[in-house]
């Protein structure tokens, strides 16, 4: 018999749902996908006993692209999946340049400082993320599983946007890859203890250990009904359907 | 010819003008700028708890106080006041003795090296000279080492840029190491490492010492800077926390500002870059009958240190607008900040009262 999953989240879910769409079916799973552009799912509220949005705009498109004529209700889903929604650790990669931790090879970094700051630091990010926010909320209203997923890293693209791979390029030379992976690590490590699981990003899909393969990023599509208009060019951020069905082949549920 | 040399002279003179018909929450011309501080002058801050108030109302005008510290992108005030980012112009910590000035600007400029440099507590590691700039230590001495490198090039630096120092005496007790002399800015055991008595040992600065540290302070940057700057003093209004000397808390208190006080005014009367600011007279005189301070006779409120700054700015930024001093987001760590959003070592002290 197929579980039934609730997927939500902001646009990271359009290339779950187009991978969904594209990939081979599972026949043990059956997904509902709800979602909200930008920070809609920021006023994701309770109301009446289902899950939605409270700004009228995000609530109206979350039960159109779900093709559902309603909130989410709890008690219909065996299992909830979350994607997205700021679950990315974006303040160790973009302060990695400036501060070196007793983790980290970067001798040439100005400051220095422990790696519980920076731990505290992307704690403190994630604590205050749109994804905790409903996560959080999720918890409260069901004792099914709730898994969260990372945002995929960034596409290895981002080398053609100069001040990007300045970031990113050091990280890659001192081979400091692990440095970001235990941020992640300590975040899982709180989560877990608040009652979440996490889905990991597919090995296949990961370059370098902390970037997504380019082909996986390359013709990514926003977050609409009909999944058919294409990110910016250099849109790094998001992933396409081909990254989707590699999730879906991936994770167990 | 006049019949008294106070005949004439101006109303603020006397006290009955100067002070006991004034309102205490603006008494006129209490201070008169030596020099002026414009907004564009590289401001650094250091010294004890209050100089914070100042650094952070300085910031609020929009003058330009260093920061060669600053906090990682991305974090909220109540984080980076947690690791003391932005308290002062680099993370030092508080410095409350010119003893501790004069040893950490000789260790920035590779004259000194302190001896006794990482504490431990509960298998952790700190830095002895600012045990609570990282609040759960690091996992050994050498990365207290690694990272005490690179705050000292940062405090060189911000030695041979600053245009005008602001530092806040704040004691004359401290610790230090019997041996070596080097000064600490917490007892060891407070907040780590351990008391020993054969290794450490109080101290009580005196008026003399005091002076003469800070005196040794100036000549020092005088030699390695091109351009020497200008110095503006004040005297923390904050009581001890607890004495090491024996006698009564308030006894031993009143000798510690009194040092201080008058030390910064020597340093106003000889030298003619350094300006003393009256904060402490403003906050501790008893015509405001201690209504600038907390309920524990200890910590200064908002007003008074509003009525203080305000006193400082109409001289320095007349025209300047006055907007609310940023503050940390919220009070939730207020535990280890202490109770009036500051950063201070010396309040832990409070923690072995019986």
């Amino acid at each position: 018999m197929s579980r039934k999953i609730c997927v939500m989240g902001n646009s990271h879910i359009a290339a779950l749902k187009g991978g969904w769409e594209k990939g081979e079916a599972r026949t043990d799973l059956l997904p509902d996908f709800y979602g909200a552009l930008s920070n809609g799912m920021e006023s994701l509220s309770l109301i009446d006993g289902k899950l939605l949005p409270q700004d009228v705009k995000a609530a109206e498109f979350y039960c159109q692209i779900s093709g559902k004529e309603t909130g989410v209700v709890p008690d219909h889903y065996d299992a909830f999946l979350l994607c997205g929604m700021g679950m990315f650790p974006i303040t160790a990669f973009s302060n990695y340049n400036s501060f070196s931790t007793p983790s980290t090879r970067n001798t040439k970094a100005p400051h220095y400082v422990s790696d519980a700051c920076l731990d505290d630091l992307v704690w403190d990010q994630i604590d205050r993320s749109m994804m905790m926010h409903c996560a959080r909320l999720v918890r409260s209203v069901t004792e099914a599983p709730v898994f969260l997923v990372w945002q995929a890293f960034w596409s290895e693209a981002l080398f053609n946007i100069e001040w990007r791979a300045k970031q990113m390029g050091p990280i890659l030379e001192n081979r400091d890859q692990n440095y970001i992976l235990e941020r992640m690590q300590y975040i899982e490590m709180r989560l877990e203890k608040e009652g979440f699981a996490f889905l990991h990003q597919p090995v296949e899909t990961i370059e370098q250990g902390i970037m997504t393969k380019a082909k996986y990023s390359r013709g990514s599509v926003q977050l609409r009904d009909r999944l058919n208009q294409s990110h910016h060019e250099h849109d790094v951020f998001h992933m396409n359907s081909d990254y989707g069905v590699q999730c879906w082949k991936a994770w167990t549920i | 010819m006049s019949k008294s040399p106070y005949e004439g002279i101006q109303t603020r003179s006397f006290w009955r003008s100067g002070v006991a018909e004034q309102n205490p929450f603006d008494i006129k011309e209490l201070y008169q700028r030596k020099f002026r501080i414009r907004r564009k002058d590289a401001i650094a801050t250091a010294g004890s708890c209050f100089a914070q108030h100042i650094a952070r109302h300085l910031r609020a005008r929009k003058f330009n106080v260093l920061n060669y510290e600053p906090a990682p992108r991305g974090m909220r005030a109540v984080l980076a006041q947690k690791y003391q980012f932005g308290t002062y112009s680099c993370r030092y910590g508080n410095i409350y003795t010119a003893a501790q000035l004069l040893q950490l600007t000789r260790e920035a400029f590779g004259q000194e090296i302190p001896e006794d440099r990482v504490w431990k507590k509960d298998g952790r590691f700190f830095d002895a000279q600012r045990p609570m700039v990282e609040p759960g230590g690091f996992a050994s001495a050498g990365e207290v080492l690694e990272a005490r490198v690179r705050h000292l090039a940062q405090v060189r630096r911000m030695l041979l840029d600053m245009d005008v120092f602001v530092f806040t005496f704040g004691l004359t007790e401290t610790w230090i190491h019997r041996e070596s002399g080097t000064v600490f800015p917490t007892a060891p055991g407070t907040i780590a490492g351990t008391y020993d008595p054969d290794i450490y040992e109080f101290k009580n600065f005196t008026h003399a010492e005091t002076l003469q540290s800070f005196v040794k302070f100036k000549r020092l940057l005088k030699r390695e800077r091109d351009r020497t700057p200008r110095y503006l003093v004040t005297v923390s209004p904050v009581p001890l926390t607890a004495t090491a000397t024996g006698q009564h808390v308030l006894s031993a208190s009143t000798y510690s500002k009194s040092v201080l006080r008058g030390v910064a005014g020597e340093l106003f009367q000889t030298h003619r870059d350094l300006d003393y600011f009256p904060s402490y007279e403003i906050i501790t005189a008893h015509v405001t009958r201690g209504m600038f301070f907390e309920i524990n006779q200890r910590g200064v409120t908002e007003a008074g240190v509003n009525t203080a700054m305000q006193t400082f700015l109409a001289q320095h930024d007349p025209g300047g607008k006055s907007t609310n001093p940023t503050k940390p987001d919220t009070l939730k760590e207020a535990a280890i900040l202490g109770e009036d959003d500051l950063v201070c070592e010396e309040a832990f002290l409070e923690a072995f009262s019986e």
